[in-house]
């Protein structure tokens, strides 16, 4: 009897060889049936597929990861075909997902360089295959920086809880951590900003007791405590010089204030801030009174590429937040001496804020050959992140002309730029898909500053921005990876900071 | 000769464990606030990326099991059943290793076996710590089980087994895995052998841990890896208790091992059956919180708009938290009862009608419901959006997730609100309701036709301002002013609010233009009371006097003025006078203003 009841689970439990080469076969023919399904006897829709991201018409770098996509649409499956002048590569997907392979996706955008392609989609539905009108995707041979750093944060009022800021390969889906709420103890903390795009010189900021600006010098990181007593702040917005030596920046006395209309949401605005430079390599700190004026408020500073001047937006003081809606920031600039670190005497005016219209101005930011200038317009205040109405537009530093960059705006906020260090692309981060979570948006610049159409981060998965409730904010572009991580930065936040003096 | 169990052996192990079961079923049938807390602080959502994204952290099974779990608690009676299982399994499996080890004592070793799980009750008092936990000490000892029952393996086998587990352990269930690094030695390994082995893979275990920590979790402190990631909901705290339940599991499986001699004396069952009770009964009295579990029990009410039973519960105990009289005044508000009794119940500022937004995951509930409920669908949004991203453990709510999409589709925002119901779709409990806000938001016209977010969307803000909590019973006026009569909620608390921070004028200066456009008929006792005190201010009598004041309040009034004259410092004297009235609030609130300004000045 005993020996019944082992024979029995010795055979409930065994197989031999020829029951896995059988098992095998028959897994490789249900992987084959699965993934080979192409589209036979498809009816033409006559319309765009209902493809997310939106692809249609864009202009996307050589080095872009693969433009992995959905459809917004209930299928049993789904085909796509890129076709262009130098081949062809085509996908069968499971349910509405198209992934394209990393390899092939990279020599199928080599191979059209400089061109354009198409992408014609199948889906089949209720058993029958619908081919729906190709989309066209231009490829440029301009490469973008392959690296892009971002803060990920919840869009949210008063509090923050498990900031990070990472950093992802734009040429890939690798991404790392380079500051953790965890290992900085559930603190603030500010977005990475490089220098020029090099991953040598770069910081980020980590707020509360303790924090302080973490300086990527040269791959050594350092602790900055850059305030003194007479600032109003510590400092919130700042920039590199090009040689790296100055750090302009702003400290403001920020507030925020609520809406009652429901089309508004979350305001903040600043009753108090200057500019004011430092000196990384003496610990020093150029204040200049043009720049810390009480009746105006100064912010959002930044170098140009020469080093020869200041680039800020500044506005009158006023009484807020009664009169909030007439605070409009104008672009100025200030002329600046690299190797002295004397600030100029004469403001100059370069875009001026008018009531009534969309002119205040955020957000400089020069391109890296010096010709235009980016920044964003609102209605008012300085937070265009939370004003629908925001918008960017880039003005042409040669001519003084305006671009209004139609194409690459919308109807929700555009703001938070950053230029890719060759100058024809630039990223963004834009709420135009649900209004409240921002997303990284890359827009191709050509050599006669027409914009094109931008396009969102690619992601492996294409449902991913779906399920992600996080904010990607102040997207920057950098031309390699840093060289420090989230353990180095905790490590750095153990550092005394360093103390800054105000210079003679 | 193996063991055999006798029939009345069986019949106390049955009986042990189902006593058990029962009593945790009964004990949490009876906290249904406890189970509701719960529940709303996670979205468990069935889909392949959330279990993914779970088993990313050490403990991500435990997590995951637990948070399947405490889905369940939507329906308490279900959610009391899930935890009993957990605890009662927990128990069958301490007990059955100890009775492996010493069958000489089974059935006394089996009873004893069910403190662990009575000690854990007592901890669940605390509303952070989380069924991970229980759950994770089940897997341990299930693996421990696992292990006392597998054949003896060359020492080299067993010691690559018992660090593989550990290991794979510490991936699932965080650092529990201890648990079993120290007993499935000591359990398996017979005599000095199983004391040895059990400390050399305890001490592995923390060097598993170490570096498990580096190379697959760098992000993680040294004390949350090394004593658990989301055990606990807030993830930097560690409480002592926890190392205690683990500590208590180890000393009974150790006494097992120690146990020698039989126990075989009749009395011996029903003594340690009786101890064990006593034992239960000791930890588990007063171990929980009743001002705390009131909190829980206010919000489970306000969320379930049980105005009436807010109402009976605060007559019998009174309010104890300012969350506790939002509540409260919510209900009276809801009821059309706030401007008659709420000064029947202690009032503590304008922070008993809405608190000022604080960084944690509870107190701003009752504010954002009522929000909710004013039509200030702005600041709802706010405060729920803030409430979730407070969760201390880094989890979504089903119930901030709902209210948040319901704001959204009132705001006409559909594509955020669409995100929402996204997610809710995936849930086991939302499910329903977010297909069918999906299928409104497909036909927009019928939103207008939804009886709640029709009306809420009526309600809003049509002006635009800024402000802060300071202003926040003003906006309440002009909200109320806005919807020409419609919102009376939002009319009955800025007389609130006015009353509460004692700006008469306002309230007066409002009230005859603002009842006319509320066609109010009689008023209501407190406004009568605060409206008087106001004219008397100024007045020697009631007449000219706009407003029609009751007999009873005037002649109330007249009577506390009399007492309150020549005794103002001694409140002993008036105070029982003006009991229950607005008077009694407003007085001694200035009293108190007054003693705290003549403190300022003596330093």
């Amino acid at each position: 009897m005993v020996n019944n009841k082992l024979d029995y689970k010795y055979k409930r439990w065994s197989f031999n060889f020829r029951d896995v080469k059988l098992m095998a076969c028959a897994f490789a023919l249900l992987c084959l049936l699965g993934c080979s399904e192409t589209p036979r006897d498809a009816i033409r829709a006559e319309s765009l597929p209902p493809m997310y991201p939106d692809y249609e018409g864009v202009t996307v770098p050589v080095n872009i990861a693969p433009l992995n996509f959905l459809l917004r649409d209930d299928c049993e499956a789904v085909y796509a075909e890129a076709k262009g002048l130098a081949g062809v590569i085509s996908i069968s997907g499971h349910g509405n997902e198209i992934k394209f392979g990393p390899k092939q996706w990279h020599r199928f955008l080599e191979m059209h360089q400089d061109q354009g392609f198409l992408i014609t989609v199948s889906a089949k539905k209720d058993g029958q295959w619908i081919e729906y009108d190709p989309i066209s995707i231009n490829v440029s041979g301009d490469s973008i920086d392959p690296y892009l750093t971002y803060r990920l944060i919840e869009p949210d009022y008063e509090i923050f809880s498990r900031l990070q800021i990472r950093e992802r390969c734009v040429e890939d889906f690798s991404e790392r951590t380079l500051c953790d709420y965890n290992m900085v103890g559930n603190r603030c903390m500010n977005c990475h900003t490089y220098g020029a795009g090099r991953p040598d010189r770069s910081f980020l900021y980590v707020r509360g007791e303790g924090g302080g600006i973490i300086l990527n010098d040269a791959g050594q990181l350092r602790k900055l405590g850059l305030r003194t007593d007479d600032m109003v702040s510590g400092s919130v917005y700042a920039q590199f010089s090009p040689s790296g030596r100055w750090l302009v920046f702003s400290t403001n006395v920020i507030i925020p204030g609520f809406h009652a209309n429901p089309s508004k949401r979350l305001e903040v605005f600043d009753t108090k801030s200057d500019v004011y430079v430092a000196d990384l390599a003496n610990n020093t700190i150029v204040a200049n009174p043009i720049l810390a004026d009480s009746l105006t408020l100064e912010t959002f500073p930044t170098f140009s590429p020469d080093g020869k001047s200041i680039y800020y937006c500044a506005a009158q003081w006023k009484p807020n937040p009664a009169t909030i809606d007439s605070l409009q920031y104008s672009l100025c600039s200030i002329d600046f001496d690299e190797a002295t670190g004397r600030v100029g005497e004469k403001i100059d005016t370069i875009v001026e804020a008018r009531l009534g219209e969309k002119r205040s101005v955020c957000h400089p930011r020069v391109s890296p050959d010096g010709r235009y200038l980016l920044y964003t317009v609102a209605d008012y205040g300085t937070f265009p992140i939370w004003h629908r109405e925001s918008d960017q537009q880039m003005i042409d530093l040669t001519t003084g002309e305006i671009n209004e960059m139609a194409r690459a705006n919308s109807d929700q906020s555009d703001t938070y730029h950053s230029w890719s260090s060759n100058g024809r692309w630039f990223v963004f981060a834009s709420k135009r898909d649900d209004g409240l979570y921002g997303k990284p948006y890359f827009c191709h610049v050509s050599e006669t500053g027409e914009v094109g159409k931008p396009f969102v981060l690619p992601q492996r998965q294409p449902t991913f921005y779906d399920a992600n409730l996080k904010s990607f904010n102040a997207p920057e572009l950098g031309r390699g990876q840093v060289h420090f991580n989230a353990a180095d930065v905790a490590a750095a936040m153990e550092l005394p900071a360093e103390t800054f003096t105000v210079a003679d | 000769m193996p063991f055999k169990m006798n029939n009345s052996s069986k019949a106390w192990r049955v009986g042990v464990s189902v006593f058990l079961f029962l009593f945790v079923f009964l004990w949490w049938l009876g906290h249904p606030e406890l189970l509701a807390y719960h529940e709303q602080y996670q979205l468990f959502l069935l889909t392949g990326d959330y279990f993914i994204n779970a088993m990313h952290s050490p403990g991500g099974l435990a997590d995951y099991i637990s948070e399947f779990l405490t889905q369940f608690y939507y329906i308490p009676w279900i959610g009391a059943m899930a935890i009993a299982i957990v605890l009662t399994a927990l128990q069958a499996l301490i007990g059955a290793c100890c009775v492996k080890a010493c069958q000489k004592a089974s059935s006394v070793l089996w009873i004893v076996s069910a403190l662990p799980s009575l000690y854990l009750i007592r901890l669940m008092g605390d509303e952070n710590l989380l069924l991970s936990y229980p759950v994770a000490l089940v897997l341990a000892m299930a693996g421990v089980c696992l292990t006392q029952r597998t054949k003896p393996a060359p020492a080299w086998v067993d010691i690559i087994c018992y660090l593989a587990i550990t290991g794979l352990l510490y991936w699932w269930i965080g650092p529990a895995a201890l648990l079993f690094a120290l007993l499935a030695p000591l359990m398996r390994q017979p005599g000095l052998k199983g004391w040895v082995w059990a400390g050399a893979m305890f001490v592995a275990g923390l060097l598993i841990i170490r570096l498990m920590g580096m190379w697959l979790w760098p992000q993680y402190p040294d004390n949350q890896l090394f004593l658990g990631v989301n055990y606990y909901r807030i993830t930097n705290v560690h409480p002592d208790n926890l190392i205690v339940a683990w500590a208590f599991v180890v000393a009974l499986c150790v006494l097992a091992k120690v146990l020698t001699r039989p126990i075989a004396k009749a009395w011996t069952i029903p003594a340690t059956a009786c101890a064990v009770i006593a034992i239960g009964w000791w930890m588990l009295a007063g171990a929980y919180d009743e001002d705390k579990m009131d909190v829980f029990r206010y919000d489970a009410m306000v969320r379930q708009g049980q105005w009436h039973d807010i109402i009976s519960r605060a007559e019998k105990r009174a309010p104890t938290s300012d969350f506790c009289r939002q509540a409260l005044n919510l209900a009276l508000a809801k009821t059309g009862k706030l401007g008659e009794r709420m000064f029947e119940f202690e009032q503590n500022g304008l922070s008993s009608l809405i608190e000022p937004y604080s960084n944690n995951n509870t107190s701003c509930l009752v504010s954002a419901e009522a929000f909710y409920h004013l039509g200030m669908i702005n600041s709802a949004f706010r405060y729920t959006f803030d409430l979730q991203e407070a969760i201390m453990n880094d989890r979504k709510s089903g119930r901030f997730m709902q209210r948040m999409a319901e704001c959204m589709i009132i705001d006409g925002r559909y594509k955020v609100a669409k995100k929402y119901l996204g997610m809710l779709e995936h849930s086991l409990f939302y499910r329903k309701w977010a297909k069918n806000a999906q299928a409104l938001l497909a036909d927009t016209a019928l939103i207008d036709l939804h009886p709640v977010w029709s009306e809420k969307r009526r309600l809003r803000f049509k002006q635009d301002m800024l402000y802060d909590y300071r202003q926040v019973h003003k906006m309440l006026g002009m909200l109320a002013i806005e919807s020409q009569g419609q919102n009376r909620l939002a009319w009955e608390y800025f007389n609130a609010g006015m009353m509460l921070t004692g700006d008469l004028q306002t309230m007066a200066g409002m009230y005859h233009y603002a009842s006319e456009m509320f066609g109010v008929r009689e008023i209501p006792r407190h406004h009568q009371e605060a409206i008087a005190m106001f004219w008397s201010m100024g007045h020697n009598s009631f007449d000219g006097l706009p407003y029609p004041i009751s007999p009873s309040v005037g002649h109330g009034l007249m009577e506390l003025a009399k007492a309150y004259g020549p005794n103002q410092n001694t409140p002993s004297v008036w105070l029982p006078k003006a009991q229950g009235t607005y008077w009694a609030y407003f007085l001694t609130r200035q009293q108190n203003e007054h003693e705290y300004a003549s403190r300022e000045r003596e330093g």
